[in-house]
This record gives C-alpha cells, structure tokens and sequence, in this order.
C-alpha cells in the first residue's frame, strides 16, 4: 500500500511497476555518476541492488557525488547508499560488496557507474558471461555518454586494446554525472519494461556546453 | 613501505593515499602532532586538512590520508613524505 501511493506518480502500469520492483539491478560503483544510477532506480520503485563499491567518501567527491554529505564523509559508499535507501524505501534489499570481482550475483541487469575503461571491460565481459544487459556510461567535465549492450561486443564498440593503460578523468561538473546517471538509470528500466532504449553500437551523447546538447552517433 | 601501512598512487591526480592497516586516526590528537610537522589548515570529527611540505593533506578518522599533487610525484619524495606524516602521527599518539 505505501510502496502503490509513493511511486504512484511513476504513472507506469501495475505490470511495468512490477517488473521494475521485482528486477534484481547490479551498480558497480557509487560515485558521480554511480550515485544518481541508484537515485534514480529507487525512485522509480526499484528494490532489490546488488552494489559494488570499495570507496569511502571524501571532500574532492562532493561537487558530483549525490551520497557525499557531511554525514556519509569517510563513511564506505556502500553503507551510505544503503542508509540512503532505506530512507526512501525501507523494503529494499540490498547486497554490498567491495571491488568487482566479475561475479554479478544472478543480477537480472547491470549499470555501469564505473570511472575507468578497465572496469568497463572488465563489466561488459562479465555482463555477457551471465547473458544479462549492461547499460553503459561515462562521464567526463560537461560531457556523458550512454548506451546499452546485449549483443554487440563493448571491446568493438570502442576498438578498446584491454592491453593498454587508461587514464580515469578527473574533472566532471555535477550536471554531467547526474544527466548521465539519470539516464543510464532511464535506459535500464526502459529496457525492463520494453520501451524503445538506445542499444549499441549507437549511442547517445550529450555536451551540456554546447549549443545543441544531446545527439545520437553510432560508436566505433 | 610497511606492513603498518600502504601507498598508493592516486589515480586521478599526481598525488597519493595512504592507508593505514587495521588503525584508526584520532583527529584531535592528530591536530597537535600535525602541527609541529606543518600547518593545520581545518579539523573537523571527520577530516583534518594540513599543509606538509607544501603538499595539501586530508586525514580521514578511518584512517586514510590523501596527499594531493597536481604534478606526477617521485617515489622518493613519496615515501619521504608518508613516513613524515606517520611519524608525525605516532609521536603524538594519534595512531
């Protein structure tokens, strides 16, 4: 009865709530754009996470980092998300681990919230292992980008040498985290629920610094 | 370095993290031994910011510590640096 009157306004059907209730959603990471994937997925009545995140809070997260407060600083982003929750809904269930470790615990989809390509791999080979959807997305200063595998390879996507060294980037301005968040999160309910969603290998981009801020390309 | 403690290269900047193992930091103690080997700069329950050798410091009461840098640093001054903090830390009694 609570949980029918707080996500009312979803104005999804009773089917579409349920799937999005019932659905088991792995995030591995709780950061920028991590941390709004979660935000978002619980405000739409999602209830049953399994989280990845080794972190602990700190002052250079609080420009984009929806769960760093004063509260949650030094406290594992885990713990925080999970208090977060239970303050929105307190029936959610959740399973924390640390580092990913490739095992994604019979997730029925996984959000990347991730800050390197490394991981990314690392997510999309486990993703295909398990036959599951990952909903891909980075962020980077002003700008974002998401998209979402099932049949196409994310190595192909992005013509990625797993041998080679990336940098993670730095400078991301909260806007950007939490648009790319926003609909990451969007773009793994849309795919619970068979609405149309972005799939690889197109994309959707976006530049919040520029003129025309959103626009669609086909990665690789 | 120690098996009191670990280093770690930040990923995002040229600075570091140390991370101590199985300790804890006491913030308010930590506050006078910072302070013969640098500047505090703000202390709070959970964070104290220092100025060490010119390098920004955070002090995490979990008992982390990130030393930032915008240029990559060396190995030497890193250890250099990590071992004056820790010292700094032990000799008044914070960990």
């Amino acid at each position: 009865m609570i949980y029918d009157q707080k996500f009312a306004r979803n104005s999804y059907s009773v089917n579409q709530q349920n799937k999005i209730r019932s659905a088991t959603y792995a995030i591995i990471g709780l950061g920028g754009t991590g941390g709004f994937i979660f935000e978002n997925l619980l405000r739409q009545g999602a209830e049953k996470f399994i989280l990845f995140d080794p972190d602990r809070f700190e002052l250079t997260n609080f420009n984009r980092q929806i769960l760093a407060t004063d509260q949650t600083i030094d406290k594992k982003k885990t713990k925080a998300a999970v208090e977060r929750a239970r303050s929105i809904n307190k029936s959610v269930k959740i399973k924390c681990y640390g580092k990913f470790d490739s095992n994604l615990h019979n997730a029925d989809i996984v959000i990347d919230g991730s800050d390197n390509v490394e991981t990314k791999i690392q997510i999309a080979k486990a993703a295909r292992a398990a036959k599951i959807p990952y909903v891909f997305c980075s962020a980077s200063f002003s700008r974002g980008i998401v998209s979402l595998f099932k049949n196409y390879k994310f190595e192909k996507a992005f013509h990625i040498d797993p041998d080679l060294e990336y940098k993670k980037c730095a400078s991301i301005i909260s806007p950007a985290a939490s648009m790319t968040g926003s609909l990451a999160a969007s773009l793994a309910v849309n795919y619970l629920i068979q609405k149309p969603c972005i799939r690889a290998p197109d994309a959707l981009f976006f530049d919040l610094f520029k003129k025309e801020i959103f626009w669609r390309a086909e990665l690789g | 370095m120690s098996d009191f403690f670990i280093v770690e290269p930040c990923t995002t900047s040229g600075g570091f993290e140390i991370k101590l193992q199985g300790k804890k930091i006491d913030l308010k103690l930590a506050e006078s031994a910072i302070s013969k080997i640098g500047e505090v700069i703000a202390n709070s329950p959970v964070v104290l910011l220092a100025k060490i050798d010119d390098y920004s410091v955070s002090f995490y009461a979990s008992g982390r510590m990130m030393v930032k840098s915008d240029k990559k640093m060396k190995q030497e001054t890193i250890d250099k640096l990590a071992n004056k903090i820790i010292d700094g830390l032990k000799s008044g009694g914070a960990i």
